[in-house]
């Protein structure tokens, strides 16, 4: 009975380019990364983090709200990359471990599918983790506006003015506009497309190495040296040994400027940060990444597994 | 038209810097029928997992070719009509058995329309009906290999390549993979089978190659292979102890040379079969 049904499945000819395929490994790789037990702790602590950042100070309103600000974007920033490069090093080993990219790439699946779905996968897990962050970040500053609000409104407290000049009003709306900057909003897509490009890294660098340690530790090593690259730039042009000199060539010349997308200091400071310059560090953050992931593609192309 | 077909497949690893190469598989020559069961014999290193592996495009051969159903095994439509269970496969541990049969389904591009009675039939087909709804995380090993068939026939390949199918498996779990596999057979599949267990090995092949360092040292039918023509077994019932010496005296008497004489044993494997299957009953029995 069973060969009657299954002489009856459709035979096909051809293999195109499937999006039907890399969404199918996305997916799973979604929901494979959501069980691992290293995701959900380094995201509980990020969440207990910026829930409780309101008690790390005691200062006026303004550095209090530039505190929470620091510590939210701080978060996220540094609990995104761990996840970016922990879990994209071990869903990535995982596979060669279980044997289950052997059952993978034996069925009519062009690698290319493969590493896209990994990489979407984890660009989906990425998206969740921000999302989720930043709500707990965006509930905690309106949170403080209005606990801010009401002290100024009682007279006292941590949300009085300095100076004693400005009337209550006056001071209600700093609170308001300090909360309600739209340039966190700047800085968080930044920080997710940094998040990107990391999780691509750390596919580059898994396409060349077996084991996940490695992967991890060369990846955090980019991911270090990509804060420093253009510090490394200067020192490039100006100073050194050959050798220096050639260390510095290369760090700011193939390793991404990761520094660019940290908007946190231009925040913290009251800078107008622009559309114009947010898109332009997007599109820098879109093309590496796909630059990273074209070369990560070129080296799994031919990998042996 | 063959199964596989391989021409001189050759593959050498690098062992590192200034380590030189090993010879894995050395111009192996292969031609698999469609429909027959071919097993693939060796000691451990011999190229049975490398030839495998080659023939999937997992790894690039350094020299020769191969071919599936007169297709380029360097291209992803030579995997249309192939299904593969590697050695030891755990899956992924947080899917129920049917979620992974969908997952394998949709990279085999098994439509939606037809996806849930495809699931039916594989779950069915691998008697694993029961475990359906269970993540793969609480399978034993047979459950596992039985899900791995499962997820290897999802898009109804016409050759099956299984990498010791049975290892690891108590000898219950065995049996039952040893009838799917004959009745892969009866569904007309090519079955490419490396197994280390030579008893399984003989009773469901029809051809085997046997490997050594890479090399093929040995190809034919197994009943061809193992049977000696120059013996002939004569089973008898009933016959008296008393009466052995006298049919000795007459077979010598017609010039053969009268070698043994014994009640025939039944082998571990199939006293073992019946204990459990007899202790079962019991248990069935007083509940």
């Amino acid at each position: 009975m069973a060969q009657e049904a299954i002489s009856s499945a459709p035979v096909r000819t051809g293999v195109p380019f499937s999006l039907a395929r890399v969404w199918a490994i996305a997916t799973n790789t979604f929901v494979e990364a959501t069980r691992q037990k290293v995701f959900l702790i380094v995201l509980l602590v990020c969440v207990f983090i910026l829930a409780s950042s309101r008690f790390f100070t005691q200062f006026g309103f303004q550095d209090q709200l530039k505190m929470i600000k620091d510590i939210g974007l701080g978060v996220i920033a540094f609990g995104g990359m761990v996840i970016a490069i922990i879990l994209t090093a071990q869903l990535l080993a995982s596979e060669v471990e279980n044997r289950t990219i052997y059952t993978i790439l034996s069925k009519p699946v062009w690698r290319l599918e493969f590493i896209l779905g990994k990489f979407v996968g984890m660009v989906l897990l990425m998206l969740a983790s921000v999302l989720l962050m930043s709500a707990v970040f965006v509930l905690v500053l309106f949170y403080m506006e209005r606990v801010l609000i009401s002290e100024t409104l009682a007279g006292f407290g941590m949300a009085a003015d300095q100076t004693g000049l400005a009337t209550n009003e006056m001071v209600i709306q700093q609170i308001k506009a300090q909360v309600r900057d739209l340039n966190l909003i700047k800085a968080v897509l930044l920080a997710f497309t940094k998040l990107v490009l990391v999780t691509a890294i750390a596919m580059f660098v898994a396409s060349i190495s077996t084991s996940m340690i490695f992967t991890v530790f060369i990846s955090f090593c980019i991911y270090i040296m990509g804060h420093l690259q253009s510090s490394a730039r200067e020192m490039w042009q100006d100073q050194g040994t050959v050798l220096a000199k050639f260390g510095m060539f290369m760090v700011a010349f193939f390793i991404p400027d990761l520094q660019s997308f940290n908007l946190i200091d231009d925040i913290i400071v009251g800078n107008v940060i622009t559309w114009a310059h947010t898109l332009k560090v997007l599109g820098y953050g879109v093309g590496m990444t796909a630059l990273i992931m074209a070369l990560a593609y070129s080296i799994f192309y031919y990998k042996e597994i | 038209m063959y199964a596989i077909e391989t021409n001189k497949l050759t593959k050498r690893y690098k062992l590192g810097w200034r380590k030189g190469e090993v010879l894995a598989l050395d111009a192996l020559d292969l031609l698999i029928e469609e429909g027959e069961i071919y097993g693939l014999l060796g000691p451990n290193g011999s190229g049975k997992s490398t030839t495998l592996k080659l023939i999937l495009n997992l790894i690039l051969p350094t020299s020769g070719e191969a071919r599936i159903f007169g297709r380029d095994c360097m291209t992803v439509g030579s995997r249309l009509d192939v299904g593969f269970l590697p050695e030891n496969p755990y899956f992924y541990r947080y899917l129920t058995g049917a979620e992974t049969l969908r997952f394998y389904g949709r990279l085999c591009g098994v439509p939606a329309s037809q996806m849930n009675s495809r699931i039916d039939e594989m779950l069915t087909l691998t008697g694993m009906t029961d475990a359906r709804n269970r993540r793969l995380a609480g399978y034993s090993k047979g459950m596992l290999q039985r899900i791995g068939i499962a997820q290897a026939m999802m898009h109804n390949p016409r050759l099956v390549l299984l990498d010791e199918p049975t290892a690891g498996v108590d000898p219950i779990g065995s049996r039952e993979i040893r009838d799917m596999i004959f009745h892969l057979k009866k569904m007309g599949k090519t079955v490419l089978l490396c197994s280390h267990l030579l008893e399984q090995v003989q009773e469901v092949c029809d051809r085997i190659a046997i490997l050594h360092r890479g090399r093929k040292i040995m190809e034919g039918h197994v009943k061809e292979l193992v049977s000696d023509q120059r013996r002939t077994q004569i089973m008898v019932e009933n016959l008296p102890d008393a009466q052995r010496e006298e049919v000795r005296k007459f077979l010598e008497s017609k010039g053969a040379k009268f070698i043994s004489a014994d009640h025939p044993q039944s082998t571990l494997e199939s006293m073992f079969l019946e204990a459990v299957k007899r202790a079962k009953g019991n248990g069935s029995g007083s509940n």
